[in-house]
């Protein structure tokens, strides 16, 4: 028995007493029945936490291109619930592809298992029950994609 | 040469693993077998734990994990290889033997490392090859995986020992430094302390308030993910191993990892094996060097007071080790600094605020109590020159008095500077302080008397005496269980009397006050007894 065993202790009590005390000792949200009104994808976050904003294609549709797709390639999306008070500002998180070539987790992280797979579909969708929702398509870049984006 | 060098080995790792005796091939193969069973039960839970991070907190287990994973393992291994290769190298109690033989000083070293290699590689065969396989596992990764999983865990092994061969070096210089200029190392831990609070400053500052850690879980995974990434992307040779693993550019990574193993051999040789000599015969030849002051006049003191300046000179002439002592203790300030801004970021209801005090308490008892190990072994640090106290025509009751007022002075400072700083500082509401503080003196009060007890009964002078500073202590170890069980007992006991409702705090520093009472009773009536009967 050693000190360091009193410090990982320490630690891990202080961690838990953070957890327990925002579970059980907070005074509750009483502000209720604010509905979500609109979700934006903003775009996803890079590695120093800097947004890279989506942009948009000559239909309209949400894009995020990447120059590069390799297996374990992570993207952070970031989203943005209005208005702010929402009483349940939790999203659902859906990507068009079933075979697993790229996941999404239900806090908006991109993964692909697979350099194959070059596009998908992600669409944030609120659980409130007001029925909002957008969608971004995440692809790779190509040779003619500069010219396609107007924002 | 190389013959030298594996006997040198061989003598040092049948020290540790002693497999000699055993002729009984039975026995032999039933802990081989237990040894395997283990490996495969940390395969296992390792497994479940990152089937849990997947599944239930929703991180991501693919090769960003792994690596950062990997990478905070290495970081610890460097780190423990340098404090462990120190002392193996420069203060190993084989020294004098080995130093003796017939072989070069260089056949030594490189036998040392050699025996630390093999040591280390056991040990990442717990716990980086089990990493290695669970990953695979939760990856459905491919046959070649594994095979590699074998041959990179034994050539990881090879980074920490020669990274650590050569930080100890510097190390070494760093403590011999220190030992020398002692305010250097008092200058060091301010320097430190200083920075963790603009830390926790800034951390508390940009705390959005009130904080619901519920609805900000999806944020909180997403900012996990993204400082991993950025953490790895300091992973270097790791994340080169990663790759290999994974099957990406294998030959590249394979060519890299050797090149740097290659490339820290040479540096070792280089630096570390030509001072080896020089710093391993250090440590005893200038052990003591005394300064003789003249002419100064002695002022008459107490008996009491006689003891407690001598108990006050061995504190101030290894300040260093005093610092290390009361590092937990001292760092309780800004401990209870950073749970407490966290805690009323939150908007604590009734119940929280309760819940509060009885972590505050808790988490204080764990520090303060793990300060008095210093009262734990204040009879057994005399060594050889405790037959000299004994000699010394004095109440023994006032000796042992003197020896832990210096703990009680400390931990009353400690207690009354991080009342007020919850009391005093922003982002934090001081709440029932003073009863708080009177607890946390009774109980660690308390745990100070029995730690000395505990040393009082069962005295380690002969270890002292042998040893130095590289004792070992029986009654520290006791001492910090003690102290364990105290804080939880006590936030326990804090937490039933407070939800209970009126009264609480008389019934819970009541409590304090009858365990300071009995420890007291039973130190005093164990001084009796017990100090005069220990002998050398």
């Amino acid at each position: 028995m050693n000190k360091k065993i009193v410090i990982m202790l320490a630690a891990v009590v202080a961690v838990v007493s953070v957890i327990l005390v925002s579970i059980l000792g907070q005074i509750p949200n009483f502000e209720t029945n604010i509905l979500v009104k609109e979700i934006v994808i903003e775009g996803y976050l890079d590695e120093n936490n800097n947004l890279i904003p989506c942009k948009i294609n000559a239909n309209g549709d949400k894009i995020i291109s990447l120059d590069e797709i390799e297996p374990d390639t992570i993207l952070v999306l970031k989203v943005s619930v209005n208005p702010d008070n929402a009483n349940n500002p939790d999203v659902r998180y859906a990507i068009d592809v079933a075979d697993g070539s790229v996941m999404v987790s239900s806090q908006g992280i991109v993964t692909f298992n697979s350099a194959t797979r070059t596009s998908a579909i992600v669409t944030v969708s609120a659980v409130d029950g007001s029925l909002v929702s957008d969608r971004v398509i995440i692809t790779k870049k190509t040779g003619m994609d500069s010219g396609d984006f107007v924002g | 040469m190389y013959n030298r060098i594996k006997t040198l080995t061989l003598m040092q790792l049948g020290g540790k693993y002693s497999f000699r005796g055993i002729t009984d091939k039975k026995k032999y193969a039933l802990r081989i077998m237990f040894r395997a069973l283990s490996v495969i039960a940390v395969i296992f839970a390792m497994y479940m734990l990152l089937s849990i991070i997947k599944g239930v907190i929703f991180l991501p287990t693919g090769r960003t994990t792994f690596l950062f994973l990997l990478f905070i393992s290495q970081i610890i291994s460097v780190l423990a290889c340098t404090g462990g290769l120190m002392t193996a190298l420069y203060y190993g109690k084989d020294n004098p033997i080995l130093m003796s033989f017939p072989a070069r000083h260089y056949e030594v070293f490189a036998s040392k490392l050699l025996a630390y290699y093999i040591g280390e590689l056991i040990k990442n065969l717990y716990f980086v090859f089990p990493m290695f396989l669970a990953f695979g596992f939760i990856n459905g990764m491919g046959a070649l995986y594994y095979v590699q999983s074998v041959i990179l865990t034994a050539l990881l092994s090879f980074i920490p020992v020669l990274l650590g061969a050569f930080l100890s070096i510097l190390v070494m210089f760093a403590r011999q430094l220190m030992k020398k200029t002692q305010w250097v190392g008092i200058l060091l831990t301010v320097a430190v302390y200083a920075l963790l609070v603009i830390a926790v400053e800034g951390i508390l500052g940009g705390l959005e308030r009130p904080i619901r850690l519920i609805e900000v879980y999806n944020n909180f995974v997403q900012q996990a993910v993204l400082f991993m990434q950025r953490f790895n992307g300091y992973a270097l040779i790791y994340g080169n191993i990663v790759g290999a693993a994974f099957g990406d550019n294998v030959a590249v990574n394979y060519l890299i990892l050797l090149g740097t193993i290659v490339g820290l051999a040479a540096v070792v040789i280089l630096t570390s094996m030509p001072l080896y000599f020089r710093m391993a015969s250090y440590g005893s030849e200038h052990a003591a060097v005394k300064k003789h002051k003249h002419g100064k006049e002695m002022k008459r003191r107490g008996i009491f007071g006689a003891f407690f300046r001598k108990e006050s000179l061995i504190g101030a002439r290894d300040i260093n080790g005093l610092i290390s002592d009361y590092l937990l203790t001292l760092a309780l300030p800004l401990m209870l600094y950073l749970t407490n801004g966290f805690y009323w970021a939150m908007a604590p209801s009734v119940t929280g605020r309760n819940m509060i005090i009885c972590f505050n308490i808790m988490l204080s008892l764990f520090l303060l109590t793990a300060g008095n190990t210093r009262s734990a072994s204040a009879i057994s640090s005399e060594g050889g020159e405790f037959s000299l106290m004994k000699t010394a025509p004095a109440d023994t009751a006032k000796m042992a008095w003197a020896k832990i007022l210096g703990n009680f002075i400390v931990s009353v400072v400690v207690i009354a500077a991080s009342m007020l700083t919850l009391g005093l500082v922003e982002n934090v509401t001081g709440y029932d302080l003073w009863q708080t503080a009177l607890t946390l003196l009774l109980v660690n009060g308390g745990h100070i008397l029995w730690s000395f007890q505990l040393d009082l009964r069962n005295p380690q002078l002969q270890e002292y005496n042998e040893k130095k500073d590289g004792a070992e202590n029986v009654n520290k170890s006791r001492a910090l269980i003690s102290g364990i069980v105290m804080a939880v007992l006590m936030g326990l006991v804090a937490v039933f009397f407070l939800m209970d409702g009126g009264g609480a705090w008389w019934r819970i520093i009541g409590i304090a006050a009858g365990f300071f009472a009995l420890r007291l009773v039973l130190f005093v009536n164990n001084l009796k007894v017990y100090f005069r009967e220990i002998e050398m």
